[in-house]
């Protein structure tokens, strides 16, 4: 999964935009009962860690909604399942600094994956005392360009990283806005219905909108 | 996903596809079954006045179409992987599996993303360029038992017509072979009638520099300033 990593978008628009994942090794975290038993509560752990810590929405895979659905805290939570992950995303540095903080103090074991602007999160991570161990590069988009949506759209449409909410639902939210009939934030709700792992930022889609229905 | 004869032609379920496989013709909403990727997101997220969408999960939908369900939906579990998703742990949990490890580069080239979709057959066309510069494919990738030929990025002949929303071609090289496999990309990316997402994975050196940064700008490749970075949380740590 790379699901996080395509953000379209420039720097200043990508500057308060963290998604986190708390992923489960499967070859050491799953291999008993009570091995699952202990890693859904250090997920449930880690859940509350980040909910603590104002995430802008907060989901799992495997939970059928996140927060920008409209569920619960403790739907998500009791909804958390051994083989799978907590996704998060934040919208300023602040919070995911103590977040990351909090988890590096009570020490789970469970890895830790951050997205966002390199230098950010590196400096993050110096403030923290944590070394980055492993970094995936995002390398563009190639192949037949023609084929894509327009970039603004895009800013929008990746942050599903699953690729699952599409630019024409984007610009019929747009319209929608324009209209009046959705405020900016009810459409960046909209926009995150198809996003099922919690790391679409609602924040983010609802200042994008703003711009777009202008 | 099929829409039934009680479609009242409203439309709303119009803009939610993410292909653009539905239209409106002749007053009533109509999926074309050939482009349509089976991801669920219409019935998902759409509340049809009628009730006249009708989305049949995995174990519905008979081989090859059943792919299509399980790379486009991200929730639907792939047999191979026993999860949800279309790749792998991969950098994620490097720092407890020690899966890339220092003088290595993982590459994920992601078919079809950002949200065009991709055939099995320009999968196959990528896939068969980089294994002639040494690309060993991910075996716990769920398109690796789609192979028909592992050693040279063929498909089973009967899925190359089938389309999914995305997927991963996953393969790791020693770092020396970097260029090589951005050439291999760029001798056939005017060949597909897709798009393709690209990341590299690697270590951070302890200095925090990114040792396939210097292969990449030699290259010409640009790199993104945006990443996925594997904080170093995992207990035992792969040092």
């Amino acid at each position: 999964m790379t699901h996080s990593l395509h953000r379209a978008g420039t720097c200043e628009s990508l500057k308060n935009d963290f998604p986190v994942l708390a992923m489960v090794a499967r070859q050491f975290d799953i291999v008993n009962p009570d091995a699952k038993k202990r890693t859904l509560e250090k997920l449930q752990a880690i859940f509350d860690v980040f909910d603590q810590h104002a995430p802008t929405n907060l989901g799992s895979l495997y939970v059928p909604g996140t927060r920008a659905h409209g569920m619960t805290d403790a739907a998500l939570r009791a909804g958390l399942k051994p083989n799978g992950f907590v996704g998060a995303v934040f919208s300023d540095r602040a919070s995911l600094r103590d977040a990351l903080r909090e988890l590096k103090e009570r020490d789970f074991g469970i890895s830790i994956i951050v997205s966002g602007l390199i230098d950010q999160v590196f400096g993050i991570c110096d403030q923290v005392g944590l070394q980055p161990h492993t970094i995936d590069l995002a390398l563009g988009v190639w192949g037949n360009q023609k084929l894509l949506p327009k970039a603004e759209l895009m800013e929008i449409t990746t942050m599903c990283g699953h690729a699952l909410t599409s630019a024409s639902l984007v610009e019929d939210v747009i319209d929608r806005v324009r209209r009046g009939s959705l405020t900016p934030e009810q459409g960046a709700l909209e926009l995150a219905k198809p996003c099922v792992c919690g790391i679409f930022n609602q924040r983010r889609a609802a200042e994008l909108l703003t711009d777009l229905a202008k | 996903m099929r829409i039934t004869e009680d479609c009242i032609g409203c439309g709303v379920c119009v803009p939610y596809c993410t292909i653009g496989a539905i239209t409106l013709e002749g007053g009533v909403a109509v999926s074309d079954q050939d482009k349509c990727v089976e991801c669920a997101v219409c019935t998902r997220c759409v509340v049809c006045p009628v009730d006249a969408m009708i989305q049949l999960e995995v174990a519905e939908l008979p081989y090859p179409r059943n792919l299509r369900r399980y790379f486009s939906d991200p929730i639907a579990i792939s047999p191979v992987t026993l999860a949800g998703g279309r790749g792998t742990e991969e950098g994620k949990t490097n720092d407890r599996t020690g899966r890339f490890k220092f003088g290595e580069v993982g590459f994920g080239v992601e078919m079809g993303r950002p949200g065009i979709s991709t055939s099995f057959a320009d999968a196959q066309t990528v896939a068969q360029a980089v294994s002639k510069v040494g690309a060993v494919f991910e075996a716990k990738n769920p398109i690796f038992p789609l192979l028909s030929d592992p050693a040279t990025g063929t498909f089973k002949p009967e899925i190359l017509g089938e389309r999914v929303l995305s997927l991963i071609i996953e393969f790791t090289v020693s770092i020396e072979k970097t260029p090589d496999v951005i050439a291999a990309l760029r001798s056939v990316e005017d060949n597909i009638d897709t798009v393709f997402s690209l990341c590299a994975i690697t270590r951070v050196n302890p200095d925090k520099t990114i040792p396939v940064v210097p292969w990449l700008e030699r290259a010409g490749v640009a790199i993104r300033p945006n990443a996925k970075i594997n904080v170093g949380l995992g207990r035992p740590l792969i040092p």
